[in-house]
């Protein structure tokens, strides 16, 4: 800030109108958080509200608080965390990767995409069953249909981005004497970084639906588990404390795709 | 030397076949800088694509020194297609990398052209931050890297505004003038075709022939001052005259 006193009068007093409305915009944003805490707590204790179907945020802490003491806490939200991660790392690789060859050979492209586009409109929880059968019942059934419910996403998104690449640009490399290996390495994939990212931010969001709708099905463990659980004892507690990790778990994972959006941004930003 | 014999080519599609050029004829001598203008759609671009190699003409033959042998082509476009990703420099020796001769010589080859044609400074920047016609010099650097025989630019001047592409038209003159390249020009800028080449090729409605070559006689040495002289009005009418011709 030391070049501030260059500044005009006037520009200083627009760099304080800018600041003036960030803070605004995030103090907001805090209060409308706390007060939504504080009006659940209050109607709850002044019992406006029935806590056996509504929870409150003292008896979400206190069941947090419980799972921790017996030890469970940090297991159901590793195993919740590992499946998503599992399946989020699998369906993009291989999603992208079934990109690359349906890029390479246009036939094959062409047989499978009805094909793609059948199992696009599918809704995949409907396998669901099929999978308890095939894989059993267990973490392998839920990281499937975590993977399912992203790959297909993934593999046109992808696929679009590859051949949307502007044909001109192929035909310089192959003026130069480019094989197609090159032409992928030198030009297509660093051209579809960008929508790689998107791809990523649409998968770190989808793999909690996965993993979730994955647990609801079949689980002994784990966060959707918990709030299955919770719901079919009327445990209200426990099915809000679930939701709640969740919903922290997800904003962070999503965090950390974003800054390795940023980074790569960065990276390219000139 | 470099020539065209006799050739044809015909697309094909599910609607048919389509007969884009027939009997094609023309030489271009070392170091000549020659224009093809036509009616939009004549076949010029795949004209350029054929001396490239990059298509395969249905009939006759496209010689180099009175052979068949493959030939090097170095392509400018319309876009300069820079790689965003890449920096100047890196830009300039993709064609290194991907023949496999990205030597000591050959990069200091290419790194001499940047600062010949005062591009030095901007060697280790991206492309955004250089404007158009300086993307297009870089452009048509990091095809002459590869030491073309011949060098094919498609309309690479359309995209740029009226001032920058008066300009680069200087620039690319010159450079191609003092590297002494063979260069085929294709647009649909009569003026442009009249100042830059010695000879104009007109082609004519499809199915594409040569319907006339004017040799160009002006005495200036850059387009620009070309442009000045009153023999330039002339042959603008002729070729005007002859493409208006195509159009009925």
């Amino acid at each position: 800030m030391k070049k501030n006193d260059n500044y005009s009068k006037e520009y200083k007093k627009y760099l304080k109108k800018v600041r003036q409305k960030k803070a605004f915009v995030l103090t907001s944003q805090i209060t409308i958080l706390i007060a939504f805490f504080a009006i659940w707590e209050i109607l709850a204790v002044t019992g406006a509200i029935d806590t056996f179907i509504l929870s409150s945020p003292s008896r979400i802490l206190i069941q947090i608080g419980a799972l921790f003491k017996n030890g469970t806490l940090f297991y159901h939200i590793g195993v919740t965390l590992l499946e998503a991660i599992i399946g989020f790392l699998i369906a993009t690789a291989l999603g992208s990767f079934i990109a690359i060859l349906l890029w390479w050979n246009e036939t094959l492209r062409r047989i499978l995409d009805p094909y793609i586009v059948v199992l696009n409109s599918l809704p995949k929880v409907a396998l669901g069953p099929i999978l308890i059968i095939w894989i059993g019942a267990g973490m392998g059934a839920i990281v499937a249909m975590d993977i399912l419910i992203m790959i297909i996403i993934t593999i046109i998104s992808m696929l679009n981005s590859f051949i949307s690449c502007d044909k001109n640009k192929i035909l310089l490399l192959q003026s130069m004497g480019a094989n197609k290996f090159q032409i992928l390495f030198k030009l297509i994939l660093p051209n579809s970084l960008l929508d790689f990212i998107s791809v990523l931010k649409i998968n770190v969001g989808l793999t909690w639906v996965g993993t979730i709708m994955g647990e609801y099905l079949v689980s002994s463990a784990g966060l959707g588990y918990l709030i299955v659980n919770g719901s079919q004892v009327f445990k209200l507690d426990l099915v809000m404390a679930s939701t709640i990790i969740l919903c922290v778990l997800a904003a962070l994972m999503y965090l950390i795709v974003s800054w390795i959006e940023k980074a790569l941004k960065k990276s390219r930003a000139h | 030397m470099l020539e065209l014999k006799k050739v044809g080519f015909n697309y094909y599609s599910k609607n048919g076949e389509t007969v884009a050029l027939k009997d094609i004829s023309f030489k271009v001598a070392d170091g000549e800088l020659i224009s093809i203008v036509g009616p939009s759609g004549c076949g010029k671009t795949t004209i350029l694509s054929l001396i490239s190699g990059l298509l395969e003409p249905s009939t006759g033959e496209v010689l180099i020194n009175s052979s068949e042998e493959n030939f090097n082509a170095g392509y400018m476009f319309q876009k300069d297609h820079l790689f965003d990703w890449r920096t100047i420099k890196n830009n300039v020796l993709l064609g290194l990398e991907i023949n496999k001769t990205k030597t000591e010589e050959n990069i200091n080859y290419a790194l001499g052209l940047l600062e010949k044609y005062g591009l030095k400074d901007f060697i280790n920047k991206y492309p955004s931050e250089l404007s158009g016609g300086m993307r297009q010099r870089v452009a048509l650097i990091r095809t002459l890297t590869l030491k073309p025989q011949v060098l094919l630019l498609d309309e690479p001047f359309s995209a740029l505004d009226f001032q920058t592409r008066l300009n680069l038209c200087d620039d690319v003159y010159n450079i191609l003038k003092t590297e002494k390249k063979t260069a085929i020009l294709v647009t649909h800028d009569i003026s442009e075709a009249i100042s830059m080449s010695d000879r104009v090729i007109v082609l004519s409605n499809r199915p594409s022939t040569v319907k006339n070559i004017h040799t160009i006689n002006l005495k200036n040495s850059t387009p620009l001052q070309r442009r000045e002289e009153a023999n330039f009005q002339k042959y603008f009418d002729e070729i005007w005259k002859e493409l208006c011709d195509e159009k009925k």
